[in-house]
């Protein structure tokens, strides 16, 4: 098939000549055909879009070696090459002639890329591209070739009227779909009005692409989605160990706390409760207790309570500080020393309604660690 | 035997016409001053003055004061490549510089492959010993390469390859 690409720039639009392997030169170049030197201010991004590190040679999967593209006029600046350079690589890989004359499709394009080959958002200049192109689109379009007019999708080209049934693509993988379904078909290619992307690719269009590097595989649907939610959870975690510590929950007045307190690390703030039978008498109401009867603060559940390990810390310091914890329960005469390293804990539940309703001493006592 | 007065006739007449030539010669070569000289040799572009090309094609002694002059401006020279008689030099050092001549698939392609990339050159002159040369501008640095297509089917480009690729052609690498 005959494939004459387009690159639309604001001095007019620029037609690749051709696209030579050349395997013994060190770096690639863009070369007009009347000059020797290779055009200056595109040369270098064309060797780093091409070369072993490029992300064309990495979706593409091109050949080791450089590469010449040879460009019928120079091209003074910019980056909006890189879609239409990007698919004259794919047509000629699918075996396609690059053609200045008499082709059967005619690729119109227009996009910088990005590392993945997306389209960079930018301002493209496209209705001064479109009208500078048309008298051309319009001498190919007479001579029986049918074009395929890629836009970028971002921003919107739908309010231009020069873009006619123009498709806007926002990656290049999209963009390769659409130009080899034209090169199957020998109909004129069915431009749909939507943003075709990567995961509505049919797969043998897709899997040259995917390749099998990193990149390839961030790509699946699946493992975006696992990576995503691993992520979520990160964040949140992150943000609720930043949240403000809870208030000091102090027993009024801690019957035996104060001898039993170790040196240990595991005294600590909370409520020291005497795990004793109900007493006849109210038993000691404490800040946390009247929030919890009050409704005000405490949340309905289950609560926590903990033991510190000689260090100080507990096993879920860090995820419960909106919770009052009950430290270090115990019964009356029995004085438990700290857990007895660093990086143990014990943690238990109390219901709500247990707890409110009874004395404290009631409460069980829990030592699972 | 030749009479000796006839014999006598024949070599004046000979130094007439040597001294015509040498005459005619002087006359042919250009009135340009050391000055001018060095001035175009020490120019930071590649335009051409015809009158101290033809100097440089004609006199001795201004093709050495201009070798010295690029010489001294220079990166980087290569007064001439150890190459064999009638060899063609594709791969020659120039200081520290590497030139290379690369054929590839009917293109040929001059390739330096810079050793330190800054300062790079911006251009690069060829003289061979009888005056003959070019001066070229060359493209930016890429990875510390710099290539030229030159190509056969263009006349300026084919002379070109076949200056630099001469041995005994003196390279220069100019700012």
């Amino acid at each position: 098939m005959r494939i004459t690409v387009i690159v639309p720039t604001t001095a007019g639009p620029r037609l690749v000549v051709g696209i030579i392997a050349r395997p013994r030169l060190p770096a690639s170049l863009v070369i007009t055909a009347d000059d020797y030197r290779p055009l200056d201010d595109i040369t270098e991004r064309y060797d780093a879009f091409v070369g072993p590190a490029g992300p064309l040679r990495r979706g593409l999967d091109l050949d080791d070696g450089s590469y010449e593209l040879r460009l019928d006029a120079p091209i003074d600046g910019g980056r909006s090459w890189e879609l239409p350079v990007a698919l004259a690589h794919a047509a000629r890989q699918a075996g396609a002639e690059i053609v200045t004359s008499a082709p059967d499709l005619v690729v119109w394009a227009t996009g910088a890329l990005d590392p993945d080959l997306a389209i960079r958002p930018d301002d493209y200049h496209l209705a001064d591209k479109l009208d500078l192109s048309g008298p051309l689109l319009g001498r190919l379009q007479k001579a029986g070739a049918r074009t395929l007019l890629l836009l970028p999708a971002d921003p919107a080209p739908a309010a231009l009227p020069q873009a006619g049934d123009g498709v806007a693509v926002a990656t290049f993988a999209a963009a390769l779909a659409l130009l080899r379904t034209a090169m199957a078909s020998p109909q004129r290619p069915a431009l749909a009005a939507t943003t075709p992307d990567d995961a509505a690719l049919p797969a043998p269009v897709a899997a040259p692409l995917a390749g099998s590097g990193p990149r390839a595989i961030a790509r699946s649907p699946v493992l975006v989605i696992f990576g995503a939610l691993v992520l979520a959870a990160l964040v949140g975690l992150l943000i609720w160990r930043l949240r403000p510590a809870p208030p000091v929950v102090v027993a009024d007045p801690p019957p035996i706390a104060a001898p039993s307190q170790p040196a240990g690390g595991n005294a600590g703030i909370g409520v020291v409760i005497p795990d004793t039978p109900a007493a006849p008498a109210a038993p000691p109401q404490t800040d946390a207790m009247a929030a919890e009867a009050s409704g005000a603060t405490i949340p309905a559940g289950l609560f926590l309570q903990t033991k510190r390990d000689m260090t100080g810390d507990t096993c879920v310091a860090f995820l419960m500080r909106d919770m009052p914890t009950i430290d270090d329960e115990f019964a009356a005469g029995e004085m438990p020393a700290p857990l007895p390293s660093a990086g143990l804990c014990a943690i238990g539940f109390a219901s709500p309604a247990t707890r409110q309703h009874s004395p404290c001493g009631s409460i069980r006592r829990f030592s699972t660690g | 035997m030749p009479d000796r007065t006839e014999q006598d006739m024949e070599d004046l007449f000979a130094a007439i016409r040597d001294a015509k030539a040498v005459e005619r010669n002087a006359n042919a070569m250009p009135a340009v001053s050391a000055a001018r000289l060095v001035r175009y040799g020490n120019r930071t572009d590649a335009v051409v003055d015809l009158e101290v090309e033809r100097l440089l094609r004609a006199s001795t002694a201004a093709r050495l004061m201009y070798g010295t002059t690029l010489g001294r401006s220079a990166r980087s020279v290569s007064p001439m490549a150890a190459a064999a008689a009638g060899e063609r030099a594709t791969r020659r050092m120039i200081g520290e510089d590497l030139l290379e001549i690369i054929d590839e698939d009917n293109a040929v392609f001059l390739v330096l492959r810079l050793a330190d990339a800054e300062p790079a050159p911006g251009h690069i002159e060829i003289r061979t010993p009888d005056g003959d040369g070019v001066r070229i501008r060359l493209g930016k640095p890429v990875r510390g390469i710099i290539q030229l297509r030159l190509d056969d089917g263009d006349a300026e480009q084919t002379r070109i390859a076949d200056l630099v690729t001469r041995p005994d052609s003196a390279i220069y690498l100019l700012p």
